[in-house]
């Protein structure tokens, strides 16, 4: 068997692997990416005091730091019992949101975007923010920077601290909004919005007018069936800071909801040999292996899942782009009477600006809501649930869930984290082999666009390693590495 | 009048031997008079996140951990280029954007970015494991590098009146 190594994965945090093996007569037999594990979190975890969650979690990672977090925050509410009230409640979301914002503003211009925007055959060195820059000119690459800014500067004023968040407690959040702030909050989130419309319209420009880069969106190359998951609201809206889970199969029916906490009774975790990540699955629906349709139990939760496990979004104008892009898929009513969910993978992009909308629209709201400043400090009775807690958000790369267990002087004594990259392992393997397929095998040259074509099936999701894994290699431009069947190296190509 | 500085220490203090930017960082922070001609900031983030917060100053000294290579020793500290910067994982982590090209993009748009940034890496012992401690010979490198950005901002790098 041949074997093709991409290591690392460029523009990820953390860096992963991409291999694609071959067999015997050339053609891809599987693809699967590789991370070495970071190991000990929950060890590290075990003995410290639960309140200190919010403040030890946040350093897991520097990408999302705000998810984990919020996350904590909210295992601890139900771990001390504490309901926040709703002026923290809105605060919390508010933060969020802010973050959201930022993140996936990035990700568009910075990692899974240019891509897209620049082509997937650009060189390799225009291929990056620098070449979005220039290419959409100085007023929109000022905006990109300048949305980041006032979003990192909401998120300090909210968090308490610009890159670790502080102001997470059970029940609250430790820094009241004075109205300064909150009119600071709206002028803040109206630019995000006029920033996201303005995304959606160089998406439109640069993508979908473009037929090259079209037909890579609309293509079969993309595409698998999975079923989609998602926090939803009451009327089965996408709801990113709390809600039920709901599961989607391929066709849109819903097939599971439940609350966050039972996450354990609907999620099983398979092992590979080929990476130390868990592949999560449906427990109802079972482990098939890697393969798609409604009997496998392998599930997406992305930005392209929230939109298929939603009926409609809660604010008008994304949820206006969310018809745009179903009826781009062609649209309709599936055999469950819900709209027809989008299975083309590069989707996931125009579904993570959909957010961006979203998240921004929601800003809007709740900074308008003069309630919003109002008491938030919760003063707990110490008193610990022995059943312990879950807290679980919409990260933006996936649902993360905290699941925690203390002894009734609050010291941990169990703790499980499910980290948003980590429940999309066995989709993105899946997405690699499809795109590897499409580029290799059968004798054809291993090109840069072609790896850059494999890669895009990985980066689409956004995936951040360093909390689901960890980074070890780093050093290392890009490298290919071709064996034949017993192993020995027939070819290398390097890159980067 | 702001610093001329920014001291930027890199890296996760949960980490192991990662935390040793953030740990030289805090030190610094402690240690720090009021003359110095420099900003002393803890960072968990490279590419665009870390190059946002050079904005403004002239000078900017990262200190992150490196991987050791090829049987290098670990506690071993090194001066490398923005150009090497491959080799440094939080300047070359890249939920976004590497260093050097965060910076050029920064320049590109008017940003006020350093005239240098100066590069210090300790070679790591272990960076795989959640522990909230450094190995001895990073620690003992941690000490001496602490030492000396204190004694050279002691020394000169005095902030303008």
């Amino acid at each position: 068997m041949t074997r093709i190594s991409v290591d690392p994965v460029t523009r990820l945090e953390g860096h992963g692997r991409i291999e694609v093996f071959l067999d015997d007569d050339g053609e891809v037999k599987d693809a699967y990416f590789q991370v070495p594990e970071l190991r000990g979190f929950e060890a590290f975890c075990r003995g410290r005091m639960a309140e200190d969650m919010p403040q030890i979690t946040n350093r897991i990672c520097g990408v999302c730091p705000e998810a984990h977090h919020l996350a904590a925050t909210k295992a601890l509410d139900v771990l001390y019992r504490a309901e926040p009230s709703p002026a923290a409640r809105k605060l919390r979301e508010l933060f969020y949101a802010a973050f959201f914002v930022t993140d996936h503003a990035t990700h568009f211009y910075a990692l899974g975007g240019p891509d897209l925007l620049l082509g997937p055959d650009a060189a390799p060195r225009e291929r990056n923010l620098l070449g979005v820059v220039r290419s959409l000119g100085p007023e929109a690459g000022g905006a990109i920077i300048a949305c980041r800014k006032r979003n990192h500067r909401l998120i300090e004023l909210l968090g308490g601290r610009g890159i670790h968040p502080a102001a997470g407690m059970p029940g609250g959040w430790s820094r009241a909004m004075d109205e300064a702030t909150r009119l600071d909050a709206v002028e803040i989130a109206r630019a995000n919005v006029a920033f996201a419309e303005a995304s959606l319209a160089t998406w439109q420009r640069r993508v979908l007018d473009v037929p090259l880069v079209r037909d890579l969106v609309f293509g079969d190359a993309y595409v698998i069936h999975t079923h989609s998951m998602g926090l939803v609201d009451r009327e089965d809206r996408s709801s990113l800071y709390d809600g039920e889970v709901r599961v989607c199969d391929p066709e849109g029916r819903e097939i599971l909801r439940y609350a966050p906490r039972d996450y354990a009774q609907h999620i099983a975790e398979h092992v590979e040999p080929w990476t130390y990540v868990k592949l999560p699955y449906l427990r109802a629906v079972g482990w098939k292996g890697l393969v798609d349709g409604p009997t496998s139990g392998v599930y997406q939760s992305t930005p392209l899942a929230r939109m298929n496990v939603s009926d409609r979004l809660a604010t008008p104008l994304a949820d206006a782009e969310l018809g745009r892009l179903r009826a781009a898929f062609g649209g309709g009513v599936g055999p469950s009477g819900r709209p027809r969910p989008v299975h083309h993978l590069l989707a996931t992009h125009w579904a993570r600006l959909i957010e961006l909308l979203h998240a921004s629209e929601r800003m809007l709201d709740l900074a308008s809501d003069a309630t919003i400043v109002g008491p938030v400090r919760h003063v707990t009775r110490g008193e610990i649930d022995p059943a312990g807690g879950v807290g679980a958000v919409e990260a933006p790369r996936g649902l993360l869930t905290h699941d925690y267990e203390a002894d009734d002087r609050g010291v941990l004594r169990r703790v499980n984290l499910v980290v948003g990259t980590t429940n999309n392992t066995a989709a993105m393997a899946m997405s690699v082999t499809r795109a590897a397929r499409g580029v290799l095998g059968r004798g054809r040259a291993v090109t840069e666009g072609a790896l850059n074509r494999i890669e895009m099936a990985f980066r689409l999701f956004d995936p951040c390693l360093s909390c689901a894994t960890h980074a070890l290699p780093g050093a290392a431009p890009l490298v290919v590495t071709i064996r034949d069947a017993v192993g020995a190296v027939v070819d290398r190509v390097a890159r980067g | 009048m702001g610093a001329r500085t920014v001291i930027i220490g890199v890296g996760n203090a949960l980490l192991g031997d990662d935390g040793v930017g953030v740990v030289v960082a805090r030190r610094l922070a402690t240690q720090r008079s009021p003359s110095w001609d420099a900003d002393v900031i803890e960072c968990a983030v490279g590419g665009l996140g870390l190059a946002e917060r050079m904005v403004g100053y002239r000078l900017a000294i990262v200190v992150d951990a490196l991987l050791a290579l090829d049987g290098e020793p670990a506690g071993r500290t090194r001066r490398i280029t923005l150009a090497d910067c491959r080799s440094a994982r939080h300047a070359a982590s890249t939920h976004d954007t590497d260093l050097p090209l965060a910076l050029a993009t920064l320049a590109e748009l008017g940003e006020p970015v350093p005239d240098a940034v100066e590069l210090v890496g300790i070679t790591a012992e272990r960076m795989d494991a959640f522990d909230d401690r450094l190995s001895a010979p990073v620690a003992a490198a941690a000490d001496a590098l602490v030492a000396s950005i204190a004694a050279r901002f002691d020394r000169g790098e005095k902030r303008a009146p």
